[in-house]
This record gives structure tokens, C-alpha cells and sequence, in this order.
């Protein structure tokens, strides 16, 4: 496993892929950080440092599960349609080692990801005086990672069964429900029916991938973290990789 | 020494492999033969387990090392070749100091010294032999090449014969599957010809040695 | 690779302890504490003067969005204290303040702390998504919804409780009577019938800053004349409206309005002063719908407490405030 994702690794990495999140982190700390900025808050321009700091770490917190999405929704099918799956079937590698193995590659690549990304705001941080909140910022990422590592585990999961299109589109979804857990809590209610049963069974099975974010925030600001969000979180990162066992392809 | 016994596939209802069997002895080049769609490629990939079978029996011994190289091999284009023997002796279990050594002899040996080129420079030729030369990590005891020579161009093909014509040499059994019957004349031992995933003729090296050419028996078969 | 299998396995089973165990059941910590800042007011709030007026006596239902938990205080002379939580199948599937009947009794029903501070969150970035997507920005709300709110928001709700307890169905027979009994027409009838007419909003503006400023004025004549003043708008608005209107805008002041001044009177003793003007004085903005009732109601019980000694005794669905205030003035 650790050779098939190794491998994988070095593909992408040769690749360049990773070179378009060092775009895109450039991209939002121009936008974010420049004082004509145009983002407001309660009606006032964003320029205050916490404030600023906590719309970077949203959005890069969502901006990752994209990339997430994106860098792990062709990985496995790739293999398959190259006709590479032959020359490992044939080598004696069972279909959960390889899958689990190209999947622990698009964990990896999306937290590499997440964490160029994490570096742009520690930088950012450190600019404008607040070097206190890098050494948080560690731990922090890693509370972010299981939030990222539960989209990009999904996507590898469901892309060994199923096409592409239907990857991306349940990916999204699950990254959409998950991201905005806490507004559809509330607005479930409102749906009724039908709808508000089947959104609470949703939100009771998809984690609460903002209230992670939350936490890897709180974390960096010195306010209370609620663990349950983090444990929650792994046993859903354990109980998708489940899915590599479960799923396996008729041929290669 | 592989003792395919009445195996069958169907795809939607449609047979693809029907009741074939056949044996390859140890040490021998046998030779899979027939149109496109004749059931070839499914056939080794049945052998291979890459494809699972509706019925029959595939036997081969216990601890039998198989090599396998494709019909139109990938390999990750940002790699080396040296890399990519690494990768897959690495699947194999070959030990880490022994990948390097073992890959350069193998390269040497398909005829690619230079192992830092990446194979996004590689031609069809190169990436063919590439092919023989991951299917022979780890000593394998069988061979089963797809159209090892598709692509080739004459010299190529020359060369790859040859190769094989060594493989034999070196006691393995290998199973072929070739469009170009000129070639697996020059190397089979015996062989089958298939037609929609039956078996319609079987031959042997000295069914065309002597008197008709393979050419001549394939299209009888074929033809009938 | 059996061993493989059993770590995994026992990995799955750790992860899923740690999410039992680190779970959260039952009614949280921070709502008990709210609950408990509200019961530590009732003496202040009973000084209010509303006669029996107390939360001890009202049972409060926290909604987390599956069911409620009913808080309830012991009220026997040795338990006085003791806080009671109770899991009950939701009376509402509401998000959002109001009273229910229950158990023979009215009791408060309002979000958790955590999910009405969430629909805040999401009103406000909703809100403010609007307004920043016409100036052409990105636009963001930080909440503003705080534990003094939640507390305050619980006493706003007892006060309705009381008022439905000690016989509000006058106010109730006055909207029957004026046919506006339906609940899902009310706000409508304020956005058709004063909000579109030019007049009304421009006297409504000029009533509210006329109390406003007798409010703020240190001077008993001049209160007294600005009071005097703003009834004179109050009795033209009156004879513009229909009906149904005047019933609603009667409702609304009184019984609305009333509670928004024991719910701020509640934030006051919570919070500082800056922080009280800040969340209920601020500059009056004229707005569609019903909210600015609650504010001009308001207003006329904070003049009342200036001007007319003891007027809570007397608070009843048949008097209304202008009533009140014109008791006070003459």
C-alpha cells in the first residue's frame, strides 16, 4: 500500500498539480489582505486582523474540500482505464490495498494542499504581528485536515463504483451539507415534511465539516475546542475507508 | 504445465471464451491466434484473474511466478524506466537494495541502457520492451505477452523475438497473442487458433515447418 | 493481514468510544447557566411590578430542533433552587421565541442557546449577503446574538406567559372581533396598510422621535409636552387607519411592545448601560413589518416608568398605553 501510494505521490507531484493550490493561496491572500479590500462586515469594511484572519480561514477551509473533490475525483477511475490496475492485479495486490493505497495518496496531496494553504495565513498572520497564533496554527491544521481528508476519502471511495459526474455531484453535495451543516440545522425546520426528515437524516449521517473548521479555529484563538467535533470527525474518516473493503470492481 | 479446461465468458448474454481448452507445456512458446473479437485478450485475461470466468478450469501449479505484459502498456509518464521497475519490484516484494540491480539488468537486457530518461520520451518500441522487461521482475517461471510486438517496426520486432527466443531459452513457458503470424511462426511451438471463443484449429511447430505455412493454416481455419 | 484487519477493527471501535464519550446529551451547560441567570432576576423583575409576575412560576422549553427540554425550578421553601430538566417530545417545530399552552399551563418555548445564535448568524450573513451583493462586495455578519439576548429573549416570553396566564384574551377578542384572529394575515396587514401609505409612515417616524426625545429630556414639562405631542400624532395616525389595522397596531404596541420592555429591562441588569442603549436605543430607522411596534410599545412603558408611578399595577389588555400616557399628561 505504502509503495502504491508513494508512487502516486511522485506522479502528482512531477505532475505540477500542487502548483495550481500555490496559485490559487496567492490569489486569496491578494484578495484578502489588500487594505482596499471590498469585503465588509456588518456593514463596515474588513480590514481588523481577527476579522480577516477568520474569513481567510473559512474560506480556505472551503477552497480545500474543492480541492479535495477535484484532486481525488479521477485518481482510481485513471487507473483503471489506463489498463494500470493489470500489471498490479496480476502482481498479487488485493483490490483494498490498491484503492487504499491511491486513496491515502489523495488524502495526502489534499492535505498537502490544505497546508500550503494553512502557510499563506500563517504568514499572513505573522505580517501583521500575530507570530503567537503560527505555533496554534499546527495543531489547528490538523483538526482541519480530518475535515478535508473526510471529502477526499469519500470522492476515492465512491469513484471505484461509480462515473465520474456522479462522483463530483455527490462529492459537492457532501461538501455543500457539510460546509454549511449549521445553517441547514436551522433551516431544516422550516422545509417541513418529507424534506425536514430526510435533511436530519442527512445532517445526523454527514459530518459537521464547519463545525471542525470552527474548532481547528478556536484552537488557533485560544477559545474552547469541542472534541467530539475532531472524534466524530475520524470515526467518519474510519468509517468511510470501510468503503475500500466494500467496494470492489468485477475486472480490472 | 497451464491446463485451461472448458472455460467460458459471456458479456450481455453474448459468449465471448466458449468451452476452450488447451495445455502449455513447460518450456514451450504457445500461441493464442485469431480475429479481433476472437476471445484472445479475454482468455489471458482470464488466466491472469483480471477478468473472472463463467465456468472451467484454469489450473497451474502452486508457487508459479507469472509475468505479464500488455497489449498497449501504461506506464506514469513522469517516471523513469529505472522507476517504474523500481515501483512495480516493489510490489513484487523484491528487496529495496536488489530493485536497483535487478532493474538495470533487465533494462540492459530489453535493450534500455538508459534508465533516466522519463517515459513520456518513450517511443512504442521502447515502451514494448519496457513492458517484457517489468513482466520478467522476479523471475518468473510463465510469460504471458498480449501482442508483444504491436506497434513494432521491423528491427523491433526482430529484437523482441529474439528476446523471447532467450526467454524460451531460459526454461519459461509463455503464452503469446499475436496478430503478425510471420513472427509466431519463428517462435511458437504450438499453439490455437480461435473464432468467436472457440477453438477452430490447433497446430503444431512442424504442422507449417513442413509443408503449409501458418498463414495458409489460419486461414483455413478461419475461413472454414 | 489478519492482524491488519483487527487493528482496524479495534481502531473503528476506539474512534466510536471517543465519539460516545465525548458527546453531548441532554440540555448543555450553557443553557442551564442562561436559565440560571434568568431565575437570579426574578426578584429585580418582580419589582417591575406586574402583579405575580415571575418566572419561577413558568416552565421554559428549550428546543434543540428534535425535542424539549423543560426547565423548571422547585419553588417549596427548602428546594428553592434546585433546577429540574425534563426530555419531552417538541411542542413546536419552530425556531423561534413564543408561549405554548402545555400541561394545563402557558410555558416559554425558545430555541438553544446554540441554534438561535446560529439563526442569527445566518439572518444576519443573509442580510448582510444582500446588501453587499448591490454595492458589488463580499459582505459578512459576525453574530451578535448573546447570552444576555438568550436570557432576555427567556423573559420576554415568561412576560407573555403572564400576560396570556392573567387574561390577555381581551386583546385576543378585540383581533376576533376586528377579524384578524388569523395569525399568518397580521403582518401582512401592517406592510399593506401603513407601510404603503406615505402618510402614516411619516407620522409613525414623528411619533417614535417625539417619545424618544421626551424620553431623553430631563425636564418634566417639556416630557410632558412632548408626550402630549406625540399622542396628538398617535390619535391622527388612528383616524386614518382601518379597523383590522388599528386592532393589529394595538395588539403589537401592547402587547408586544410591553414585553420588549420587561426583555429589555432583563438586558439592562445583564449588561452596562452602553450596551443596553446600544442594543435597544439605537437611532430609530423606519422599517416594513411589525418589529417597530415592539420598539414604540417599548418606548411608552420606559416613559410610563418616568412619568406615571406604579402603572404595571394597572397593566391589562383592556388599557392600552396611550391610555396610560394620557393619565399621566393630564
Amino acid at each position: 500500500m505504502i509503495t502504491i501510494m508513494k508512487n502516486a505521490l511522485k506522479e502528482r507531484i512531477r505532475r505540477k498539480e500542487l502548483y495550481i493550490v500555490v496559485a490559487v493561496g496567492i490569489l486569496l491572500i491578494l484578495l484578502c489582505s489588500s487594505d482596499s479590500t471590498s469585503i465588509s462586515m456588518n456593514g463596515e469594511p474588513l480590514v481588523g486582523f481577527r476579522n480577516m484572519f477568520m474569513v481567510m480561514h473559512v474560506l480556505i477551509h472551503v477552497i480545500s474540500c474543492l480541492l479535495a473533490v477535484v484532486l481525488s475525483l479521477r485518481t482510481i477511475p485513471k487507473e483503471y482505464e489506463r489498463r494500470n490496475s493489470h500489471l498490479v492485479w496480476v502482481r498479487g495486490i488485493g483490490q483494498a490495498e490498491y484503492h487504499a493505497g491511491l486513496a491515502a495518496a489523495n488524502v495526502l496531496a489534499t492535505a498537502f494542499s490544505a497546508a500550503f494553504l494553512y502557510m499563506v495565513l500563517a504568514g499572513y498572520a505573522v505580517a501583521k504581528g500575530h507570530a503567537s497564533y503560527v505555533v496554534r496554527m499546527l495543531p489547528a491544521y490538523l483538526i482541519l485536515t480530518v475535515s478535508v481528508s473526510i471529502v477526499s476519502l469519500l470522492v476515492s471511495v465512491l469513484s471505484i463504483c461509480l462515473p465520474s459526474m456522479a462522483v463530483g455531484i455527490l462529492a459537492v453535495l457532501f461538501a455543500g451539507f457539510g460546509v454549511l451543516h449549521g445553517f441547514l440545522e436551522i433551516f431544516k425546520n422550516a422545509v417541513g415534511g418529507a424534506g425536514s426528515a430526510s435533511m436530519s437524516f442527512l445532517l445526523k449521517v454527514i459530518p459537521d465539516l464547519n463545525g471542525l473548521q470552527k474548532q481547528a479555529y478556536n484552537l488557533i484563538i485560544g477559545e474552547r475546542v469541542d472534541l467530539h467535533l475532531v472524534w466524530f470527525g475520524l470515526f467518519a474518516l474510519w468509517v468511510i475507508s470501510s468503503g475500500l473493503f466494500i467496494f470492489k470492481k468485477k475486472e480490472a | 504445465m497451464i491446463t485451461i479446461s472448458n472455460l467460458s465468458k459471456s458479456y450481455k448474454g453474448k459468449k465471448v471464451v466458449d468451452n476452450l481448452s488447451f495445455t502449455m507445456k513447460e518450456g514451450e512458446v504457445f500461441a493464442l491466434l485469431g480475429s479481433n473479437g476472437a476471445g484472445k485478450s479475454t482468455t489471458i485475461k482470464m488466466i491472469l484473474d483480471l477478468v473472472k470466468k463463467d465456468s472451467g478450469e484454469i489450473m497451474i501449479p502452486p508457487n508459479t511466478v507469472i509475468g505479464y505484459s500488455p497489449e498497449t502498456p501504461y506506464f506514469p509518464p513522469f517516471l523513469t524506466g529505472m522507476e517504474v521497475l523500481s515501483y512495480y519490484g516493489a510490489l513484487q516484494k523484491i528487496p529495496q537494495k536488489e530493485q536497483r540491480e535487478t532493474g538495470k539488468k533487465l533494462l540492459t537486457l530489453v535493450g534500455l541502457e538508459d534508465d533516466s530518461t522519463k517515459i513520456r520520451f518513450y517511443s512504442k518500441g521502447m515502451l514494448q520492451r519496457l513492458a517484457l522487461a517489468q513482466a520478467l521482475l522476479g523471475d518468473p517461471d510463465a510469460l504471458i505477452l498480449d501482442e508483444p510486438c504491436a506497434g513494432l517496426d521491423a528491427m523491433g520486432r526482430i529484437e523482441m523475438l529474439n528476446l523471447i527466443k532467450g526467454m524460451k531459452k531460459m526454461g519459461k513457458t509463455i503464452l503469446m497473442n499475436s496478430h503478425i503470424l510471420n513472427d509466431m511462426e519463428k517462435v511458437c511451438d504450438e499453439g490455437i487458433i480461435m473464432q468467436k471463443g472457440k477453438v477452430m484449429q490447433r497446430f503444431k511447430k512442424e504442422d507449417f515447418e513442413k509443408e503449409n505455412s501458418l498463414e495458409e493454416i489460419f486461414i483455413k481455419a478461419v475461413g472454414a | 493481514m489478519k492482524a491488519w484487519k483487527i487493528i482496524y477493527a479495534a481502531m473503528g471501535i476506539f474512534l466510536a468510544a471517543g465519539s460516545i464519550v465525548t458527546g453531548k446529551y441532554g440540555l448543555s451547560e450553557k443553557n442551564i447557566t442562561i436559565y440560571r441567570e434568568a431565575l437570579a432576576l426574578d426578584e429585580t423583575m418582580r419589582e417591575l411590578g406586574f402583579e405575580n409576575f415571575s418566572l419561577k412560576t413558568v416552565k421554559v422549553r428549550f428546543y434543540n430542533g428534535n425535542c424539549d427540554y423543560v426547565a423548571s425550578v422547585d419553588t417549596s421553601a427548602d428546594e428553592e433552587n434546585h433546577i429540574f430538566i425534563k426530555k419531552e417530545k417538541a411542542q413546536l417545530d419552530v425556531f423561534a421565541g413564543t408561549t405554548v399552552e402545555a400541561d394545563g399551563q402557558w410555558q416559554v418555548l425558545l430555541p438553544t442557546y446554540e441554534q438561535f445564535s446560529g439563526l442569527f448568524d445566518a439572518l444576519g450573513t443573509l442580510d448582510s449577503y444582500e446588501q453587499g451583493m448591490q454595492e458589488g462586495s463580499f459582505a459578512f455578519s459576525e453574530s451578535e446574538y448573546s447570552e444576555s439576548s438568550h436570557v432576555a429573549t427567556i423573559w420576554h416570553e415568561a412576560f407573555h406567559a403572564w400576560q396570556a396566564e392573567n387574561g390577555i384574551e381581551d386583546v385576543e377578542e378585540l383581533m376576533a372581533q376586528a377579524g384578524v384572529d388569523d395569525e399568518n394575515t397580521r403582518e401582512d396587514i401592517i406592510v399593506k396598510e401603513v407601510d404603503s401609505d406615505r402618510e402614516l409612515r411619516e407620522l409613525f417616524t414623528e411619533e417614535m422621535l417625539l417619545l424618544t426625545e421626551a424620553y431623553q429630556t430631563k425636564q418634566p414639562e417639556k416630557k410632558k409636552e412632548l408626550v402630549v405631542k406625540a399622542l396628538e400624532i398617535a390619535e391622527k395616525r388612528e383616524e386614518k387607519l382601518t379597523s383590522e389595522a388599528k386592532a393589529m397596531e394595538y395588539f403589537l404596541e401592547n402587547y408586544e411592545g410591553s414585553a420588549r420592555y420587561v426583555e429589555s429591562m432583563a438586558y439592562r441588569e445583564l449588561e452596562n448601560e452602553t450596551a443596553w442603549k446600544t442594543a435597544y436605543l439605537s437611532e430609530f430607522e423606519y422599517r416594513n413589518g411589525s418589529e417597530k411596534y415592539y420598539k414604540l410599545g417599548m418606548m411608552k412603558c420606559m416613559l410610563l416608568d418616568q412619568i406615571y408611578d406604579g402603572w404595571q399595577e394597572k397593566y391589562s389588555g383592556k388599557t392600552g398605553l396611550d391610555e396610560f400616557l394620557k393619565d399621566a399628561v393630564r
